[in-house]
């Protein structure tokens, strides 16, 4: 009985408690997760999959955006266009490069651009990002 | 097909550690030695993939495979006098049927639905989180898909971190070295192994010091709380950090325990391994090499003796010196962190700051009270910390707990805000399976009979 009532047992329940709390608190979190397991997830930068075929074998290519690309408010679309479009190399703010993507929901931005460059669009997506080519030298 | 690199480096794996222990790997639990060949058996693929990157410039799977395979017979050449006197270590030992018992099934089961669980977890994100596609899964797909793996370093963005150690993306690599597919599935399954391992193995080794009892119900209350399954599933390097940390406290609580040298081999090789992960287990790795170092050299106990620092010396150089050579002269320097450190964000505002920061993310619901239980076990018997036994790994978790606060503070790069919402709960994951370790350690350290 002594070895029932000690100190080590009474430990002991309190951690199997508390493992019965943990699984308790695993099922409710799978169970809240039934729908979002039926999705289909698309690889990070899936946006961009339409600019694939363009950009097979350049190994640069520019994006520019007006949107913040600092570390705290950015919202990763050109980190998922370089990791979905890899190897090509994508040069933030740099539109030297034959290719570039222009990342923009402002109209006066995008006109402002392809007026610059006198670029022409290649590909596009639904989330304002499109692929231009400028014409050769 | 990736089933086939895994069990490669878990032979790999558990070829070294047969070397480095010798009979001593019959003082670990047979799962968690089997866990632990695995993980090191990854880490050395990684490194051997490494150097072929070094030598070639770039992804050759015929070579990556071939090398692997040649350490493996290497190894197993080395190692035929210890498996033909079966009285060192019988190659039965390595899947010991024979003490095999009816409730080690309900173990089995338990280890199968906390699989299960951690699998639908990581389904309910399968390309990880932010730094996953943005920083390691980025650099594999480099690694795998380009002419020169120097891009990674000269031409990526600097939010890509290029200065990290790449232990994770070459584990991946050599992995896909067996893939025909995209990369897809092997980044999770990695990291999954690596986040089951670890708290199997924190679960074996408590197991041993009085079966199924409170300190093996610690490792299970870990093992089982939402937001470490969570997190590990993340597919950052923070479960690899997690996991070799835990080893390397293992390997030097087994030394103190044995006074046997050949921990030291195995611990020198981890602390390289873990070196290689990230720059916080640069950190540790250096932290822990000077700590015990200095420990073996001025202890009076030592019946080793000084030359035991040779044995940790040799086998840690092994595996540091490819992260010397990354770091000297491939990667770039830190841009992030020391060139930062600016002495007047030494203010009491940002302690503030942390502070709050440290205490909601500690008793956030999120972590199920495990924090209140892992600092009720520290506080419970912290008289013991500065006792012979439990003084490295103090002095360890002192020093590298500072060097984390005064990164935080000191460091004026990125609002602190910001890095402590995104940061701060990953730094705490990749301590708590060695924290637990400890707080277990402290209570049974005096305890006759006691493995750990």
């Amino acid at each position: 009985m002594k070895k029932f009532l000690s100190l080590h047992s009474l430990l002991s329940l309190i951690c199997l408690l508390l493992v019965a709390n943990n699984i308790k608190y695993l099922f409710v979190f799978i169970m809240s997760r039934q729908k979002v397991l039926n999705e289909v997830y698309y690889e990070p930068g899936y946006q961009f999959h339409t600019f694939l075929p363009h950009l097979k074998g350049v190994e640069k290519a520019g994006y520019i955006t007006d949107l913040s690309v600092n570390r705290e408010s950015n919202d990763g679309a050109y980190l998922q266009a370089q990791y979905y479009l890899a190897p090509t190399i994508l040069e933030l703010e740099d539109i030297n490069y034959p290719y570039f993507i222009i990342d923009s929901k402002n109209t006066d931005f995008i006109i402002r651009t392809i007026k610059e460059t006198k670029a022409r669009r290649l590909a596009n997506n639904e989330y304002g990002q499109a692929l231009m080519k400028r014409p050769a030298p | 097909m990736i089933t086939i690199g895994y069990f490669l480096s878990f032979l790999l794996g558990r070829l070294t550690l047969d070397r480095c222990l010798k009979e001593n790997v019959r003082l670990l639990h047979p799962c968690a030695a089997a866990l632990l060949a695995l993980v090191s058996g990854l880490g050395l693929s990684a490194l051997l993939t490494f150097l072929t990157f070094v030598v070639l410039d770039s992804f050759h799977r015929p070579v990556i495979i071939l090398v692997n395979i040649s350490a493996i017979i290497i190894f197993l050449f080395f190692n035929r006098n210890l498996y033909i006197q079966k009285t060192i270590i019988p190659i039965t030992d390595w899947l010991p049927w024979t003490k095999f018992r009816w409730f080690h099934f309900l173990y089995i089961l338990l280890g199968v639905f906390i699989v299960g669980v951690a699998y639908v977890i990581a389904l309910t994100h399968p390309y990880g989180e932010w730094d996953a596609w943005a920083i390691w899964n980025l650099k594999t797909r480099f690694l795998i898909v380009s002419d020169s793996w120097n891009l990674i370093f000269t031409d990526l963005h600097y939010h890509t971190h290029p200065d990290y150690p790449l232990l994770l993306p070459f584990i991946n690599t050599w992995i896909y070295c067996f893939s025909a597919d995209n990369l897809h599935p092997i980044p999770m399954v990695t990291n999954i192994i690596f986040v089951i391992g670890c708290g199997g193995f924190l679960c074996c080794t408590l197991y041993q010091i009085r079966k199924f009892s409170f300190p093996f119900l610690m490792g299970l209350i870990m093992f089982t709380t939402p937001s470490y399954l969570y997190l590990g599933t993340f597919q950052y390097a923070d479960s690899l950090i997690a996991f070799f940390l835990l080893i390397n406290l293992y390997f030097i609580t087994m030394f103190q325990k044995t006074k046997d040298a050949s921990w030291l081999n195995i611990l020198g090789l981890s602390l390289g391994l873990t070196a290689f992960v990230k720059n916080e287990g640069l950190l540790m790795a250096l932290i822990l090499m000077f700590v015990v170092s200095v420990y073996i050299l001025i202890d009076k106990n030592n019946r080793v003796g000084k030359s035991a620092v040779k044995h940790l010396l040799f086998t840690f150089l092994i595996t540091f010196i490819p992260v010397l050579i990354f770091k000297v002269f491939i990667a770039p320097p830190n841009d992030d962190i020391l060139p930062n450190i600016n002495t007047s964000n030494f203010t009491a505002e940002r302690f503030q700051i942390l502070y709050n920061a440290v205490i909601t993310e500690i008793f956030h619901e999120k972590w199920c009270y495990m924090w209140i239980v892992v600092l009720a076990l520290l506080i419970s018997r912290i008289w013991r910390a500065f006792n012979r036994e439990n003084i490295i790994l103090s002095i360890f978790f002192i020093i590298y707990s500072s060097a984390i606060v005064c990164i935080y503070v000191l460091n004026g790069k990125a609002d602190l805000s910001w890095w402590l919402e995104t940061s701060l709960s990953r730094i705490l994951f990749s301590l708590l399976p060695a924290l637990v370790f400890f707080g277990v350690h402290l209570h049974y350290s005096k305890q006759r009979g006691a493995h750990v």
